[in-house]
């Protein structure tokens, strides 16, 4: 199961070793950027979640918000969801490879943790998966690479695909399932399967 | 050790402890270990500088002042301290005294090394207290009744005399409680941020901080086997160890010689 793409250099080491990574989706996600409800900012741009991420931009009045030096809290490298991030958001969509995240982003285990932290601490910006989100921080609306109306974070919006961080979850097979395995599979893309996917607070792939 | 070999072969040493960036991830990777190093050098030191006199105050008070039912209950207590797992003194650092100290400072973010540093100095303590209590206690009687008829007080009694003449046995249980402030993973790993930055002076002590024991354990686990990556976290642990086997090798020698400077 992984939360990003596999990687191509990471393709290559499996087939090395004899392993055909087969993928499949299973279900959508949209990563929420979250705030602290005193930050006084209600939507942002990719471009400048970017800047704050990288850390060039590094108060919180230079977005419209109310005076305070942000404070990055991110996930830890090891996460599917700091790559999907560090694509999506840093890189502007993989388009600027030489972007990445400001080495003062604080770094946390678990989209919990992360929960955790921006509730605790006025002026954080941090992001969680879509089905963690809750009342205790705001979820920014966002504009996409290019401009047009802010987005907010919901299940509707990532699945028309007008939200601009969601990303594909996938599960991965050493080639063509088989037996059980496909049994597996199958029951995760049949509607039963797709329903508790959409209870848990993900997007449905159909 | 064997895991970690291969990284040396493609970095030089020097280029490794003295990088800056730690970020393993990024396209190119750098592996580089300075940040790491200080980030557990602030933590501990600043531990230490909590635990080295309230414990050995501690110590004192137990061995040589608190009457008898004091100390039944006080030193119970303090070993009790030992017990807690790590976990749970992270949680509290976490939820509690993290947001407590940002508040009370005016900090924007209550994770950075002095939190880290002040949680583990509880957890070092018992150590350092057990260890030089035991070893004021091994300080024979006759020294002190000798220096209380030359008519030292009492204080000076155990500040010139039994302190020093304990003196191996204290220096041993500082690094031992160093050792274990130096290892300690999972309380650093909730409270200190984690952002691997190069601390700067004093000031360092109020910014977040990566240890090298919570980038091996927060990395580990999703680091493909036998990358580059991979065999840095097994240099970090390597590291580690040497500078464990230090610390311990110094509290070793200090023990022994604790014997033959008694007479």
């Amino acid at each position: 199961m992984s939360s990003r793409d596999i990687k191509d250099k990471e393709i290559a080491a499996a087939q090395e070793k004899g392993i055909t990574p087969v993928e499949h989706t299973v279900a959508y996600d949209g990563i929420a950027v979250i705030v602290n409800p005193a930050c006084g900012v209600e939507s942002l741009s990719v471009e400048q979640l970017s800047d704050i991420f990288v850390g060039t931009i590094k108060n919180w009045k230079d977005v419209g918000g109310t005076d305070g030096e942000i404070v990055l809290i991110s996930r830890d490298s090891a996460s599917g969801t700091y790559e999907a991030f560090k694509e999506l958001v840093i890189q502007l969509h993989g388009k600027d490879k030489e972007r990445d995240y400001s080495a003062e982003a604080l770094k946390e285990s678990s989209n919990q943790a992360v929960l955790t932290a921006v509730a605790q601490t006025k002026t954080a910006i941090g992001y969680v998966g879509l089905g963690y989100l809750d009342a205790s921080v705001k979820a920014l609306k966002v504009i996409p690479v290019g401009g047009g109306d802010a987005v907010e974070p919901t299940v509707d919006n990532v699945k028309s695909g007008a939200y601009p961080i969601s990303r594909a979850l996938h599960y991965y097979t050493n080639g063509d399932p088989s037996g059980a395995l496909k049994d597996y599979i199958d029951f995760c893309l049949s509607p039963e399967g797709q329903k508790i996917v959409a209870d848990e607070g993900f997007v449905p792939v159909n | 050790m064997r895991d970690s070999l291969p990284i040396f072969t493609k970095y030089p040493l020097g280029e490794l402890l003295s990088g800056t960036r730690w970020a393993p991830t990024s396209d190119p990777e750098r592996f580089g270990m300075l940040p790491l190093m200080l980030g557990s050098l602030y933590v501990t030191l600043g531990a230490m500088v909590i635990a080295v006199p309230l414990g050995l105050a501690t110590a004192v008070f137990i061995a040589e002042v608190a009457p008898k039912p004091v100390q039944e209950f006080l030193k119970p207590t303090v070993e009790m301290l030992a017990a807690v797992p790590s976990v749970v003194y992270g949680f509290l650092g976490l939820l509690l005294v993290g947001p407590w100290l940002a508040d009370a400072m005016d900090l924007p973010v209550g994770r950075f090394a002095g939190v880290g540093a002040l949680i583990l100095a509880f957890m070092a303590m018992p150590t350092i207290v057990s260890v030089s209590e035991d070893a004021i206690r091994a300080v024979p009687v006759a020294l002190r009744e000798n220096s209380l008829a030359l008519g030292a007080t009492r204080w000076q009694t155990i500040v010139r005399v039994v302190l020093p003449a304990g003196r191996s046995g204290i220096i041993a249980s500082i690094m031992l409680g160093l050792g274990r402030a130096i290892g300690e993973t999972m309380t650093v790993l909730m409270v200190t941020g984690n952002a691997a930055v190069i601390p700067q002076g004093l000031a360092g002590m109020l910014k977040p901080v990566r240890t090298m024991t919570a980038t091996i354990a927060a990395e580990m686990g999703e680091t493909a086997y036998r990358t580059e990556h991979y065999y840095a976290l097994f240099a970090v642990g390597l590291l580690l160890f040497i500078i464990t086997f230090i610390t311990n090798s110094i509290a070793d020698w200090a023990v022994r010689s604790a014997g033959g400077m008694r007479e």
